[in-house]
């Protein structure tokens, strides 16, 4: 039924589409600037996800170098630096302000601009459609424009290094007072750029969740939808109603800054010294309230979609149904209900009571109970399994560890009592990259070798693959693990010169230098993944069929890659999403859409 | 193609257009109520605040139950506003808590003594 | 292959997919002005005791635009209906009394924006506080229309008779008197700051909903000859885009203008 076809193009205009028989081939910018298909805004969310990723990469490089070296000329990169942003980098050495807008990017553009487009907006958009059955998301228009809306967020982000005083320095958090008292227009490229962002992202999520609603093919029940697909319908649902506030938030800081208005700004405020020209009467606080009601969940959606990836990857090459998909699936629905109500967690040091720091600890407890839950049961899907250890293999079984690791050091944090020891320390830093490090970004790894022959027709090399996969492991746990001594030890996050003048951590120090060299390795472990992304589009070994890796789910029972439309024929989907090794069946995978034997 | 309602069989009585316009000055009304409310002196803040905001709960169900037929819209729709409704109740109940609770008095009485100099 | 379910309901779920999309999107807007709200209750929560701004705002301009917009509410449901009974004549005229009707609302409001840009507040230096509309300005003197006191508080709630009983007259205050000068900008203090936020918020979603009622009046309505019922739920989701709109107000204007 399913077959490869010559070449994209060939295949692109080999599904059938009845009423569009008389329209006009369709130029450049429409196929691929301006393009309302799925398949095409993934392409272009995950081609910019991936670049901002390695920006955001880039920007830490420079940072660990300072903070190993404090005030030393940053080789190689220094005279470049200085060149392109002059004074905060002069002589090649990063100044403080450099350093504290260096820090802020990297956040902002790891969580809005990398990890949740390439998520939601590639992943998202490219595979959603495919798995249920659908020819394209509900609304392509939106779609497109959900895209432009994130490109243009991208590029204020962008040009914010350049303005004069650089580009936001107050965190990713961007806390008030200091928000506002830094002199830089950065910090109000970088409220503008986040408002497009949310815009792009409401739009995406409202567009995600009726897709799923709406366009589920017959017979696609929502008990047979692939986890990957509840994951990413929950992950829509914290998006849509979380980032709201923030907005509302971003506004009024955004008035702030360009209107002189107090929102966040307390009475008495003195900056420099000198009472500020303010009416007051302002809170901070209220800034962090809104601030976290979507930073909360925000890490939810950065998880969500991992979980399910790697769902996909480990059910697929364990040849059996994952363990518990119920339990998964209520698990993914109770997970993205309590993460509503635990952002204060962040916010233990703010002089909060005993009886409000109770609830926010006892909500962060029980929404620990659903993250082991999924991990258990993807843990209890190997089990038994007839594995292939092929690269996507390799990162979705590694993310299992990792993502525990991650999230059991979360659990000090969630309570109120070692919080107070270990807010705002590398501790936290350990904690959080863990779970986003080795964690979500190896399940975008695994889901970039698994979907990569789909895309292109072609396989990632393996060998590299491993290559990739072996040096980011080592090396992600030799950045990260010695975050968690720093931080039990005292030290603070977020000093420009390392720590050196914080008293507490003189035996710590060390840990710099060797994190900046594990750091090194980290980046050296990710040139072979690049240049086998692009060498293996052309050069790849082609994949043998459109399902080289016998998968069960829809996505795999289309051409390669899939045309305008997607399916061949109407898809009616007779089983669920995990249906390996059923006995009697004559291979070891039944197709969804393949009905079920008289 | 498919089985498209064409207007033209939409019936008229389905419509309930005398019931958009009873409905309309019902709002009209009860904002003028909320006028007259806040107009008079009733003693306590309090008071004309919690009863405006009644008869603005009475307006706002009045305008989603019947100009945007929410009482006869499906349930799919029913529990993403149940949800969005539980959320922002959240949202605006628990910030005000934890910044209305703080603690009564400081775990010291005293500042610290200070510390011997190494 | 179209995508389904754009006009007709799918079976399970009763609804077509502009309407999913649309309370979808309703939701994330109550969210959106939920915060906004819940930044309003917090800091007038934590204001000084009788430092809270009441009575600022003219109470019959606000209560006009309430009856315009709910007028504008029962047009919008009226072009939709014309249409479900096929007559297209009256959708336009319905769907036009809508827009003018939106206009006007703005129009009151730009009046009122307009009103408070040019209406001051002073604080000179020898404690005298002086608020009103503003009659001249020179680099060396201020002079306004409007009412002066050495009592902070009297001029907070203006509903109040000991605001009500200061007299109007023209007050000259010396340049080199002047403590603090703002006009009623979002920046003069933070209930001004909410009531320009809260209310821009409002308007550019009605200058939203007019761009959208604009298109389906004049291009968009190209589509009622080529695909009636298709065009009738799109007339559909902006009435209810319109009445979430008008549902924003219902807590807006108490709240800002009478609370």
């Amino acid at each position: 039924m399913a077959t490869s076809h010559a070449t994209p193009a060939a295949a692109a205009h080999a599904a059938p589409h009845e009423d569009h028989a008389h329209h006009a081939p369709s130029g450049f910018w429409t196929n691929y600037i301006f393009s309302c298909d799925h398949k095409v805004v993934g392409i272009q969310y995950g081609v910019t996800a991936l670049l901002f990723l390695l920006f955001g990469f880039g920007l830490m490089m420079m940072m660990r170098w300072q903070i190993a070296n404090p005030g030393q000329a940053i080789p190689l990169v220094g005279p470049i630096l200085e060149w392109a942003l002059g004074q905060p980098a002069a002589k090649g050495i990063m100044s403080p302000d450099l350093y504290n807008s260096f820090g802020a990017m990297h956040g902002t553009i790891m969580v809005f601009l990398a990890i949740v487009p390439l998520l939601t907006g590639a992943f998202g958009n490219y595979f959603v459609p495919l798995q249920i059955g659908a020819i394209d998301m509900a609304f392509p228009k939106l779609n497109m424009a959900s895209f432009q809306l994130y490109f243009l967020g991208g590029v204020v982000m962008f040009t914010s290094f350049f303005v004069p005083g650089g580009a936001a320095q107050a965190g990713w958090t961007s806390y008030p007072p200091l928000a506002n008292a830094i002199p830089t227009d950065g910090q109000t490229y970088w409220l503008i750029g986040m408002i497009f962002l949310i815009s792009s992202s409401l739009l995406g999520s409202a567009n995600i969740i009726a897709t799923i609603i709406q366009l589920r093919a017959p017979g696609m029940t929502w008990m047979r939808l692939p986890f990957f697909v509840w994951s990413q319908f929950v992950a829509a649902f914290l998006l849509l109603l979380a980032f709201p506030p923030l907005e509302a938030a971003g506004v009024m800081q955004l008035m702030d800054k360009v209107f002189g208005t107090s929102f966040f700004l307390p009475t008495g405020l003195a900056v420099g010294g000198e009472l500020a020209n303010i009416s007051g009467g302002g809170s901070p606080l209220l800034w962090q309230h809104l601030f976290w009601f979507l930073a909360h969940p925000e890490v939810y959606v950065l998880i969500l979609p991992a979980l399910g990836i790697v769902a996909e990857v480990v059910a697929n090459n364990t040849r059996k149904p994952i363990w518990g998909y119920k339990t998964l699936v209520y698990s993914a629905l109770m997970l993205g209900f309590i993460s509503f109500i635990v952002w204060a967690h962040h916010m233990y040091m703010t002089g909060m009571s005993t009886k409000i720091a109770t609830f926010f600890q006892t909500t962060t407890m029980i929404i620990s109970i659903p993250s082991v839950i999924i991990l258990t049961c993807l843990l209890i899907s190997l089990w038994g399994g007839s594995i292939r250890f092929n690269t996507p293999m390799l990162f979705a079984t590694a993310f299992l560890p990792m993502f525990a690791i991650g999230g059991l050091t979360g659990l000090p944090l969630g309570f109120n009592i070692s919080d107070i020891h270990l807010h705002d320390t590398y501790y936290v830093i350990g904690h959080f990259h863990y779970v986003v490090a080795p964690g979500t970004i190896f399940a975008i790894f695994a889901g970039i070798y698994y979907w990569y022959p789909k895309v292109t027709g072609r396989h990632l090399n393996e060998f590299w693959g491993r290559v990739h996969f072996w040096g980011s492991l080592i090396f992600m746990n030799l950045v990260f693990m010695p975050m968690f001594a720093q931080g039990m030890g005292g030290m603070l996050r977020r000093m420009a010169d390392g720590g050196i003048n914080y008293l507490l951590a003189p035996d710590l120090l060390y840990l710099n230098k060797f994190i900046m060299w594990a750091a090194a390795g980290l980046l050296l472990a990710q040139i072979p993944f690049i240049i086998n992304f692009f060498h293996s589009i052309f050069k790849g070994r082609p994949a043998a069929n459109d399902n080289p890796w016998n998968s069960t789910t829809l996505e795999w029972q289309t051409p390669t890659p899939p045309g305008h439309g997607n399916f061949l024929q109407p898809v009616t989907v007779y089983r669920g999403p995990y249906e390996y090794s059923v006995p009697g069946a004559p291979q070891d995978y039944c197709p969804q859409n393949e009905p079920a034997k008289a | 193609m498919s089985e498209t309602l064409t207007p033209a069989a939409a019936a008229p009585a389905d419509l309930h257009l005398r019931r958009y316009v009873v409905v309309s000055v019902c709002i009209a009304v009860a904002a003028l109520i909320v006028v007259g409310i806040n107009r008079l002196d009733l003693g306590s803040p309090r008071l004309s605040i919690g009863l405006s905001l009644a008869v603005i709960g009475v307006q706002a169900a009045l305008v989603l139950g019947f100009m945007m037929h929410l009482f006869s819209e499906k349930r799919l729709i029913y529990s993403v506003l149940g949800f969005t409704g539980f959320f922002l109740a959240f949202l605006m109940l628990l910030t005000i808590w934890s910044m209305h609770e703080v603690p009564e008095k400081p775990v010291h009485s005293q500042p610290p003594a200070p510390a011997t100099a190494p | 292959m179209q995508i389904p379910y754009t006009t007709e309901p799918r079976p399970d779920t009763g609804l077509y997919n502009a309407k999913v999309g649309l309370w979808l999107f309703l939701a994330s807007e109550v969210m959106l002005f939920g915060g906004m709200f819940s930044a309003y209750v917090l800091l007038r929560v934590g204001a000084p005791e009788g430092l809270w701004p009441r009575g600022w705002l003219s109470v019959p301009l606000g209560t006009l635009n309430t009856m315009v917009l709910i007028a504008s509410s029962i047009s919008a449901t009226m072009a939709w209906a014309a249409l479900k009974l096929n007559q297209f004549p009256r959708y336009k005229l319905y769907h036009g009394i809508t827009l003018l009707l939106a206009v006007l609302f703005l129009g009151v409001k730009a009046f009122e924006y307009s009103d408070k840009l040019s209406h001051y507040w002073i604080e000179t230096k020898s404690g005298q506080f002086v608020d009103g509309h503003l009659v001249s300005r020179t680099a060396d003197k201020v002079v306004v229309h409007g009412v002066q006191t050495d009592n902070r508080a009297v001029l907070f709630d203006r509903t109040r008779k000991e605001y009500q009983q200061l007299p109007h007259t023209e007050i000259t205050v010396a340049a080199s008197d002047i403590q603090r000068i703002s006009n009623y900008a979002p920046k003069l203090n933070t209930w001004m700051g909410l009531y320009w936020a809260i209310t821009g918020l409002h308007a550019l979603h009605l200058i939203g909903g007019i761009l959208v009622f604009g298109y389906l009046w004049g291009p968009g309505s190209g589509m009622w000859k080529r695909d009636p019922a298709r065009f009738t739920n799109r007339v559909e989701i902006a009435g209810l885009y319109w009445h979430f709109v008008d549902l924003v107000w219902v807590f807006v204007f108490p709240v800002l203008y009478l609370f």
